[in-house]
């Protein structure tokens, strides 16, 4: 019954906390979460439990709070997705395609960037895609990882990512890079807000930038999570950040494929494409998962070009 | 085109955005009552629409019919403008 899935929920507080609020301001969207929650994967849930109660302490540092949150969340899934769903369902690509586009539209407008960021930090909750692949990687990637990794993230946002590597007893060290000084300001915020005390060494760093032959440092993973899509040339930067990888070292890729979204500008269009392109940078793929978006299989997804989010790990020969 | 000819084209094409070969469309029908009728295959349901009638909506026209009736009402609409 649809009911049972949010009812069961009752075993999450963070969860339950974060969906009833939800619903209760969006009562037309009940009906997607209790679907996105009614399949979902025990493993899943209990990571979704954990990211939940993140977005409930960043939420305490957000203006508006929750409230504010589910607003910006029901904006990005009415004002920000939507017209973007339509213009790929027209013409079959995504609307921009250059980054000088999506940064004159989406990333110098700062008011609109902050409800698209707090938007997406629910989604990664509600969205069953966005759910899957943080638990893949919580539960599947950073456990495999061995003892004294160097680990880094390439646009480390809201720190979730971050967070549960610094949780995690194999990570030797922690760092972020990313190009813009605000966000490196918010990430380290919200690894505050988030109670991380281990040391986070967050640069201002371009990939493109970045001269591996001028400093020995290395990584034994990097983490490139929904990047590849805001760039022109995801090969690129994949083998930008390879230079960085020790040898064995392993990129963990999440990319969606059918996602439109106004700053998403590369078209990925399935997880065999997101896996070519990996190889493409010279990375050897270990594995890869396609989680489809919300009440679809996998199958669905590939038949409908529905948005499937494509988890590829990548090893350095 | 009749009313009739038009909910006849409208279900062939709501069988397939759907998956449902045995659906029979009518004027109440709404999301609740097809499974996979969410936002995204709403949209690919409207967009299919455009591209079966020769019709164009407007953003906001995507969203607005609450039930096959005014999906139908909508298309009307458009080919009479």
């Amino acid at each position: 019954m649809k009911d049972d899935a949010l009812a069961a929920l009752d075993a999450y507080p963070s969860l339950d906390r974060l969906t009833a609020r939800l619903v209760a301001l969006w009562p037309e969207h009940k009906d997607y979460v209790d679907k996105s929650f009614v399949d979902r994967a025990p493993e899943v849930t209990a990571t979704s439990e954990d990211v939940a109660a993140a977005v409930l302490r960043l939420a305490e540092t957000i203006p508006g709070g929750l409230d504010g949150l589910c607003g910006d969340y029901r904006f990005l899934c009415e004002k920000i997705v939507l017209p973007e769903e339509l213009h790929f369902r027209r013409h079959g690509r995504y609307r921009l395609s250059s980054f000088e586009d999506a940064l004159e539209e989406c990333y110098a407008n700062a008011p609109f960037m902050a409800r698209y960021m707090n938007g997406l930090l629910v989604s990664n909750v509600i969205w069953h895609n966005h759910a899957a692949a943080i638990s893949s990687y919580a539960r599947e990637y950073l456990p495999a990882l061995k003892p004294g990794s160097r680990h880094l993230e390439i646009g480390p946002g809201h720190g979730l990512f971050l967070t549960f590597a610094a949780m995690n007893p194999a990570v030797a060290s922690v760092s972020g890079w990313d190009v813009s000084p605000t966000s490196i300001a918010h990430t380290r915020e919200a690894l505050a807000a988030l109670g991380v005390t281990r040391p986070v060494t967050l640069t201002l760093q371009n990939l493109f930038e970045a001269d591996p032959a001028s400093d020995s440092a290395r990584f034994d993973s990097i983490v490139m999570s929904e990047i590849l899509e805001h760039l022109e040339d995801p090969v690129a930067a994949l083998k930008s950040a390879m230079a960085w990888l020790s040898p064995g070292g392993t990129i963990w890729v999440n990319v969606p494929a059918n996602s439109p979204a106004p700053d998403h500008i590369f078209l990925v269009e399935s997880p065999e494409h997101a896996c070519d392109i990996v190889r493409a940078a010279g990375l050897d793929v270990t594995s890869w998962h396609g989680f489809p978006m919300t009440g679809a299989t996998l199958e669905k997804a590939r038949k409908r070009k529905l948005a499937v989010s494509c988890v590829v790990v990548g090893r350095k020969p | 085109m009749t009313r009739d000819e038009i909910k006849d084209k409208l279900t062939l094409i709501l069988r397939d955005v759907f998956d449902e070969d045995g659906l029979v469309a009518t004027d109440a029908m709404t999301s609740d009552d097809v499974d996979e009728w969410d936002s995204t295959n709403h949209v690919r349901l409207m967009v299919a629409v455009e591209a079966e009638f020769g019709i164009r909506f407007e953003t906001d026209e995507i969203t607005a019919p609450e039930n096959v009736g005014e999906i139908i009402d909508l298309i009307q609409a458009k080919l009479a403008a």
